[in-house]
Formats: C-alpha cells, sequence, structure tokens
C-alpha cells in the first residue's frame, strides 16, 4: 500500500463509541496535568516579568526570528495532526497506517528539534544569550524546556511504533498507544501558548 | 463550531492560523486589535486541538473542561497584561 493511499483513504474523523472515557489511562492524565501546571507557572513568571519590564518585553519579540517560531509551530501542529490520523487507523486496525502516521510525527519532531537547534544557533550569531535581558532568560527557559519535551516525546512515539510493530496494540486494545498520543498532544499545546507569547505578543 | 470539521480540516484551520499570526508578528503593529487576534488565535488552536485532535470532545467532563478553561484564561491573561499591565505591575510588587 502506498503512503498516498495511507494518506487519503484511512479512516478519518471517528470518535471511540465510549462517551466520558479517559483518554489513554488515569495515569497519563496525572502526568499531562502536572506537565500542563509546571508549564503555567512558566507563562506566570511570563506574564509578571512582562508588566514590570514592559519595554523588553515589547521588543524582544522583533529580535527574534519569527519564521523559525512559524515553522516550529507548523511542525508541531502537522505533528498532532498525524498522530490523530494513527489514532484513527488504530482503531479501523489499520495497523501498517497507524505506523506510518506515527513515523511522521516523529518526524515533525525531528523538524521541530533540528529548526529550534539551528534558530539557537542564530540567536548567538545575533548576540541573542540567555543574559541578554530579562525576556531571553525567559525566552530560552520556556524553549528550552519545551525542545526538552519535544526530544523525549518523539522518543515515546518511537517506543509505541515498537510496540505496534510487536503487535501489541490493536482495534481493540490501544491504551498504552492513546496515552502517548494524548501526552504529545499536551506538548504541541503547550507551543501553541508559547509562540504568540514570544514571538508575535509584543 | 468544533463538532462538525474533519481532522483535516482542523489541520488546515491551525495551519491558516499561524501563518496569519506570523503575519501579523511581522506587521509590527501593536495595538488592542491586534492583542485580541493573538488571544483569540490562541484560544481557538487550544480548543481545536484539545476537542479535536485530543479528543475530548466526548471524554470525561472534569478533563475536558480542565484543558479548554486553560485555552480561555491565557487569552484573558494575554489581554489583560496589555490593557491593564501598570496595574497588575503594582498589584504584584512586593
Amino acid at each position: 500500500m502506498s503512503i498516498a493511499t495511507t494518506f487519503f483513504n484511512t479512516t478519518v474523523g471517528e470518535y471511540p463509541p465510549k462517551a466520558d472515557r479517559i483518554p489513554g489511562n488515569g495515569a497519563v492524565w496525572v502526568g499531562i496535568f502536572a506537565e500542563m501546571t509546571e508549564f503555567a507557572l512558566m507563562f506566570m513568571v511570563y506574564f509578571l516579568a512582562r508588566v514590570h519590564y514592559q519595554e523588553i518585553f515589547a521588543e524582544g519579540p522583533l529580535r527574534l526570528n519569527t519564521m523559525a517560531g512559524m515553522l516550529n509551530t507548523l511542525a508541531m501542529l502537522t505533528s498532532s495532526y498525524f498522530v490523530a490520523r494513527a489514532m484513527n487507523a488504530i482503531r479501523a486496525d489499520q495497523l501498517v497506517q497507524c505506523g506510518r502516521f506515527l513515523w511522521g510525527a516523529v518526524g515533525c519532531g525531528v523538524v521541530y528539534l533540528i529548526i529550534k537547534y539551528w534558530e539557537y544557533r542564530w540567536n548567538i550569531e545575533q548576540g541573542i544569550e540567555v543574559e541578554t535581558n530579562l525576556f531571553f532568560g525567559v525566552y530560552y527557559y520556556m524553549t528550552f524546556n519545551h525542545f526538552l519535551h519535544v526530544g523525549w516525546g518523539s522518543g515515546a512515539i518511537i517506543w509505541g511504533i515498537w510496540r505496534l510493530k510487536t503487535g501489541a496494540y490493536s482495534a481493540k486494545d490501544h491504551e498504552g498507544l492513546e496515552a502517548i498520543a494524548s501526552y504529545w498532544h499536551m506538548i504541541d499545546l503547550t507551543w501553541i501558548v508559547m509562540f504568540p507569547l514570544l514571538y508575535v505578543f509584543r | 463550531m468544533f463538532a462538525k470539521p474533519s481532522v483535516h480540516q482542523v489541520w488546515v484551520m491551525l495551519m491558516v492560523i499561524t501563518i496569519g499570526s506570523a503575519l501579523l508578528a511581522e506587521s509590527g503593529e501593536t495595538n488592542v486589535l491586534i492583542t485580541l487576534l493573538i488571544a483569540l488565535s490562541v484560544m481557538l488552536k487550544g480548543r481545536l486541538v484539545v476537542e479535536r485532535l485530543m479528543e475530548l470532545r466526548n471524554a470525561n467532563p472534569y478533563i475536558r473542561f480542565a484543558m479548554n478553561f486553560y485555552f480561555y484564561m491565557v487569552p484573558a491573561l494575554i489581554v489583560m497584561v496589555y490593557l491593564i499591565p501598570d496595574q497588575l505591575a503594582q498589584l504584584t510588587t512586593l
């Protein structure tokens, strides 16, 4: 089956039939809420710093590479789309397609990491470092934290692919894969907040 | 609006909103309207991912509420720090 067939013919837009369910399992949601709280604290630091150092935070985004930020956002959102497609595929017992979509998500994660690495190098060339001012201190703290999450989140998806290949998941039983999917979406969601705060909002 | 679009359509919407945000950033403009657009884009993108890609639309209501609440609070804070930064600075000065 070709990749084009995988992309266009897989069952899409289907929700699991059971309402009021916990996607994945309870344990992963403890982790997700812990992570969301950690990022919420970072966002609070950003907002507090912003109102106290308004000029620095108004100028900061102008010096960052908006294109890199935008491409990273597109990569993260596309990875989430691939993960959603993979979940639809596993529910239809389309294991090959599920694996391909998961590799697509990993590919987007790798693209994100490469762009972010390039962006950090570009920043240094422009004289933008952690100690340049408070805005860039917050920027590096938040984005490097997110960078690490994308790294180990990609690792988790690769683990899911390995489990898929060894027959651990099927249409009837894919709780572990759904837990990984939920965790990955959380990583995407935190970037959805970071992109406008750091690159757009002046 | 979150019940109807397919996963493909959700992805296209997310791409368009992101590119729109980047264009706003490149414009270099700062005003109330742009701030409201930024806040709206965060809310829309967050809710689209939560409801459609994360599939919380028919999930446990507490989990769904908590995740969606995040994407009401952050946009509200964006608008607040733009509109009343000095008052917030005063409130948070020790």
